[in-house]
């Protein structure tokens, strides 16, 4: 599987690739019990039956043509928006043998980093990776995590600049923020 | 580390606003069921414009905002 290329507005968070999936291909990968390649997600939101971001995933799976139950399995473990889950649930995919485990978030990715420093982490979105810890570099991840990093701090001024530029002089931005990390995020 | 935005974030987006010379204030939510008092609460404020700092719950609930905020337009 060639790796993709970032999308506009976002980093890849290192061009390890070889660290993302280091069989090479999750064709080769070594499979799990059902003999397919095995890929956990962890997922702080969303449900089973709600969920756009896994939604996606998959999307883009079949469209570098793999598909749930014939050539990968997909283990979605949801924490319901109880992060203290994520822990026990990063240790259930490790325990599955999972070839690689995707995360959204810090509060996921973090639960999967101190599950394993083996298996693969894909962060399928994070916001400013590094300044989180979870990689050495943007240029140099290091450690078994990889992923797409939105580099917020970096985009900041362009988004306001092109607020400025749409909207009446004196116009107020609203800056919508969830209040969740602010007492144990790294600042 | 929980789910939500970071401080790091508020920090430089505040950081970015000060530079641009724009007039930011903060809307702080803990789930989704606050989405419409926070829309409220941008309109109240005389927000012309709003910013997600980055969050699996606010970029998830994308769509919504951007519904709640047209039906205040």
């Amino acid at each position: 599987m060639p790796p993709p290329e970032p999308r506009s507005g976002h980093e890849a968070a290192g061009i390890s690739w070889d660290n993302r999936w280091r069989c090479g291909d999750l064709a080769t990968c070594g499979a799990g019990q059902s003999g397919l390649p095995h890929v956990g997600v962890l997922r702080p939101f969303g449900s089973p039956q709600s969920d756009e971001a896994v939604a996606g995933l998959r999307a883009g799976l079949h469209d570098l043509g793999y598909d749930q139950g014939r050539n990968i399995v997909l283990d979605v473990r949801y924490s319901g928006n109880r992060p203290e889950l994520l822990p026990a649930l990063a240790a259930e995919l490790v325990a599955l043998k999972v070839n690689v485990i995707v995360t959204y978030g810090p509060a996921g990715t973090k639960a999967a980093k101190e599950a394993t420093g083996t298996i693969p982490i894909v962060m399928g979105r994070m916001d400013d990776a590094d300044a989180h810890g979870f990689i050495s570099s943007l240029g140099r991840p290091g450690g078994n995590i990889t992923g797409v990093s939105f580099q917020s701090g970096d985009l900041a001024t362009k988004w306001f600049e092109i607020l400025k530029e749409v909207l009446p002089p004196g116009a107020r931005i609203a800056a919508l923020w969830m209040l969740a990390a602010r007492s144990t995020s790294r600042a | 580390m929980d789910a939500g935005s970071t401080i790091n974030q508020s920090r430089l987006i505040e950081a970015a606003a000060k530079t641009v010379g724009v007039d930011l204030f903060r809307i702080d939510v803990r789930n989704v069921a606050e989405f419409e008092a926070a829309m409220d609460a941008a309109r109240n404020g005389g927000a012309k414009g709003i910013v997600l700092l980055a969050s699996p719950m606010l970029t998830g609930g994308m769509t919504q905002l951007a519904e709640l905020t047209s039906a205040r337009a």
